[in-house]
């Protein structure tokens, strides 16, 4: 009751006319920054945080959330249209998204993602209106061995995602975990495959590396084995989901929206994980699992509702623990301090008008989206009437630029170029991209939890197994293998796969 | 036809983007240095967002700006420990455009450590602005009080104690690893990717104590559920002045993390001038000094020359130390 009268309150707060425009603003520059691959949430919250100074701190930070959760909504578009994952999050989107833009459903792929955003968006709200703080002490009991243990099922779950021969998929999962050893190691900083060249000191970038991989390599696919001048699809049917859509893709935006809020909770960011596990899941309990990858709307909708979840409940630890989950949370945590306000237990006892009024602000934030976004479907559906002639130009011309402005580096540049060739012959000799992107973002996070583990348990490895949490993933690790390998044998020997 | 006509149109394309790549080593003409600066100045932040040198960085950035005239960009270049905000600032020109907050870690012990590629050499200091001690914190449900017991319990339970650091190639991180050795004292250290992470992990209960800087510990002393059993500052910190530091404890450490602007070797010094001015006067302006204070950032001026003497003296002492 407590908690519906403090909403009520912050409502108050949030509706004021300032308020409500700094909402508005904040959604609408978080749309854009998410549309453009490459210019990500975090170096926008940062060009705009000496702006706040100026401004009242519930206005700041309803402006800098507002620009945090729109961007995750405009996220998935240029995946969508045209196979461009800017960020991590929306790699599972490609998978499905994009094929089905090109059987002419782009309006139905970016409508479901839209409203499962909104979907997802409200349930993490109602989480954190109503069950943060114990969510939160459970969450920072997961140190390195749990996170060891996720990220093992995680990459898991990435070979069991390739839609072609599987031994294939783990040799491209492969590849991805050797990739991501350029640059420092993530324990010591020593450095690793760079070949005396400074930028690969840092590592490989991930947007560039999944852009080169997913985008650019279907451009010059597409240059390969289209007809004259041809457009990405001859038919464009309707432009919104149909009831059908909705009926496939009610549950997964559900499941897909509370995975996500569990998993976004985790400090570390769990983003990905989360898209990645709300698309398995889905793939899992389909009926017909061989619809995904070409095209299943639950295959957008799942991963889609995941990671706004997660953008949602990773405020979790922020405002109830004054711990950062993310570099984003870690702007927003810079923003509060600089206001004079410290981000942590007693936010909730001290500035109630700014905790609720912020939550509040969430709320009409995610109508705004909802109400901005949708019109804006219709839009982007007309850039697939162009000739691809010259989409694959203006597709390659933001592809480069958006990898330039990560760095401000033209070495980017190099290397979206160098992964659009070798994702061509990847794709030739029909080697699934995905799981090298997925394990790519998985290496390192699974690599500095194993050694941090070691270093905690002075070498012995029954750390992963002592604790119940990581014992449970790892159990889940191991039933998930040995039913993969029973079903293989069973189907070596031809007999009934067992369902 | 039309196939090849697009053939060509993406031809154009990249081949323009490339050539552009090409042709970025040689920026526009250098300007005088006497009009320094005509164009936005850079500073590069060698860790992710919203820790301390990213934080100093933000709330100088205005008044910086309006000192010099033209904006001032941060950018936040992690990785490698700092080698890379660090080498990065090495390619650009030294020209006053590029510079790059240091602290502790990237400026004294990565470069020995790791042989990353640059030293201090390679760098000419503009000034510098924090000193923060560290602390050590243990849950605040831990029997232990003082320094001493920790380290006497530490003792008793060899490759027991778990204690969590930043950064394994931070002073954080080396400071505790020699007080330990000195004791023969044997702690599981476990390096995390800064300050949050190693926070997070206490109040997990994943490590047993952290040595971090104060500034973080703060929040989480204030709000009870961690115990500062010492500061590593020569007076007692005005964040914590009802923890007694090492020294008066009988540990005879004392150790700050400091964060310094600093430019690449060769930048004009009528440049270096410009900016220290620039910086010292900042740091004079009353709203400047209040959110210093809000993000309990403690202040240390710094000239570019005192702090070049400071560094070299350090950088000669962890040479020795960490080549041991």
């Amino acid at each position: 009751m407590d908690t519906i009268a403090l909403i009520i309150q912050g409502f108050s707060v949030a509706l004021d006319p300032t308020n409500l425009m700094y909402c508005l603003l904040g959604v609408i520059f978080g749309t854009v920054v998410g549309v453009l691959p490459g210019l990500g949430p975090t170096a926008t919250i940062a060009l705009l945080l000496p702006i706040t100074y100026v401004i009242p701190p519930e206005a700041a930070i309803i402006m800098l959330a507002g620009i945090y959760y729109g961007a995750m909504y405009g996220g998935s578009t240029t995946s969508i249209l045209l196979d461009l994952p800017g960020e991590a999050a929306s790699v599972v989107t490609c998978f499905d998204g994009y094929q089905m833009a090109k059987q002419g459903r782009a309006g139905a792929a970016l409508g479901i993602a839209a409203i499962g955003s909104f979907v997802a968006g409200t349930v993490a709200l109602v989480g954190l209106s109503f069950i943060a703080p114990p969510l939160a002490s459970i969450a920072i009991k997961f140190g390195p061995p749990e996170f060891f243990s996720i990220a093992v099922l995680g990459l898991l779950l990435v070979g069991s995602l390739s839609g072609g021969s599987p031994v294939k998929g783990m040799i491209s999962a492969a590849g991805g975990l050797l990739l991501a050893c350029i640059g420092q190691d993530p324990v010591y900083g020593t450095l690793r495959y760079h070949f005396g060249i400074i930028e690969l000191s840092s590592g490989l970038e991930f947007a560039a590396l999944a852009m080169g991989l997913f985008g650019v390599a279907e451009i010059i696919y597409n240059y390969e084995h289209s007809e004259e001048g041809k457009l990405i699809t001859t038919k464009l049917t309707g432009l919104w989901p149909t009831l059908r859509d909705w009926a496939e893709a009610k549950w997964a935006v559900v499941r897909g929206s509370l995975i996500g809020f569990v998993i976004g909770v985790l400090p570390g960011g769990g983003a990905v994980i989360s898209s990645l596990i709300a698309y398995a899941v889905e793939k899992r309990i389909a009926k017909d699992p061989s619809r995904f990858g070409q095209g299943a709307i639950e295959g957008v909708a799942a991963p889609e509702s995941a990671n706004n979840a997660a953008a949602g409940s990773s405020f979790i630890p922020l405002l109830t623990l004054g711990i950062p989950a993310n570099s984003v949370m870690a702007m927003m945590y810079a923003a509060l301090l600089l206001h004079g306000v410290q981000p942590g237990p007693f936010m909730l006892t001290e500035h109630p008008g700014l905790f609720w009024g912020v939550i509040a602000s969430m709320y009409i934030g995610n109508v705004l989206l909802l109400i901005l976004n949708l019109p804006l479907v219709g839009v982007f559906v007309q850039l697939l009437k162009l000739r691809y002639s010259i989409l694959a130009p203006i597709a390659i011309l933001i592809s480069l630029v958006g990898v330039y402005s990560i760095n401000n580096s033209t070495f980017e540049i190099w290397v979206i170029l160098f992964f659009g060739v070798l994702g061509y012959l990847m794709r030739k000799f029909a080697y699934d991209a995905g799981p090298m992107v997925l394990a790519f973002v998985l290496g390192p996070i699974m690599e500095k939890a194993f050694r941090q583990s070691l270093l905690m348990s002075n070498g012995s490895f029954q750390i992963f197994v002592e604790r119940p949490i990581s014992l449970v993933i790892l159990a889940a690790v191991a039933v998930l293998l040995a039913v993969q390998i029973y079903r293989t044998l069973a189907h070596k020997r031809g007999l009934e796969l067992p369902e | 036809m039309k196939k090849s006509l697009s053939l060509i149109a993406l031809v154009v394309v990249v081949a323009m983007a490339l050539s552009g790549c090409s042709g970025s080593k040689e920026k526009a003409a250098p300007d005088k240095a006497a009009q320094f600066p005509t164009a936005p100045v850079s500073i590069t932040i060698p860790y992710a967002a919203g820790g301390a040198a990213d934080l100093m960085a933000r709330v100088l950035e205005p008044s910086l700006a309006k000192r010099l005239g033209q904006p001032v960009v941060v950018v936040n270049k992690p990785g490698g420990s700092g080698a890379v905000a660090m080498l990065d600032t090495l390619k650009a020109k030294a020209d006053g455009y590029t510079l790059v907050v240091a602290s502790t870690g990237p400026g004294s012990i990565t470069p020995i450590l790791n042989n990353a590629g640059y030293t201090n050499q390679n760098f000419v200091p503009v000034a510098q602005v924090l000193d923060i001690p560290l602390g050590l914190c243990v849950p605040n449900d831990s029997p232990l009080k003082t320094v001493a017991e920790f380290f006497a319990y530490a003792k008793n339970n060899p490759n027991k104690v778990r204690v969590g650091t930043p950064g394994a190639t931070l002073s954080q991180h080396i400071t505790i690893q020699q007080m330990a050795d000195e004791r023969g004292v044997r702690l599981n250290l476990v390096p995390f990717n800064g300050g949050a992470e190693s926070v997070t992990a206490l109040l997990g209960g994943n490590v047993d104590a952290i040595f971090n800087v104060l500034t973080e510990l703060t929040p989480h002393v204030k709000s009870g559920k961690f115990r500062l059993l010492g500061v590593t500052s020569a007076q007692r910190s005005s964040f914590a002045p009802d923890t007694p530091t090492f020294k008066e404890q009988g540990i005879d450490v004392v150790r700050g993390v400091w964060y310094s602007i600093l430019a690449p070797k060769g930048t004009p010094p009528e440049v270096l001038k410009k900016l220290e001015g620039a910086v010292q006067e900042s740091l004079k302006e009353d709203t400047v000094k209040q959110n210093f204070e809000k993000a309990s950032l403690p202040l240390s001026y710094l000239s570019g020359e005192e702090f070049a003497q400071k560094w070299a003296k350090e950088y000669e002492t962890n040479t020795k130390t960490l080549k041991k």
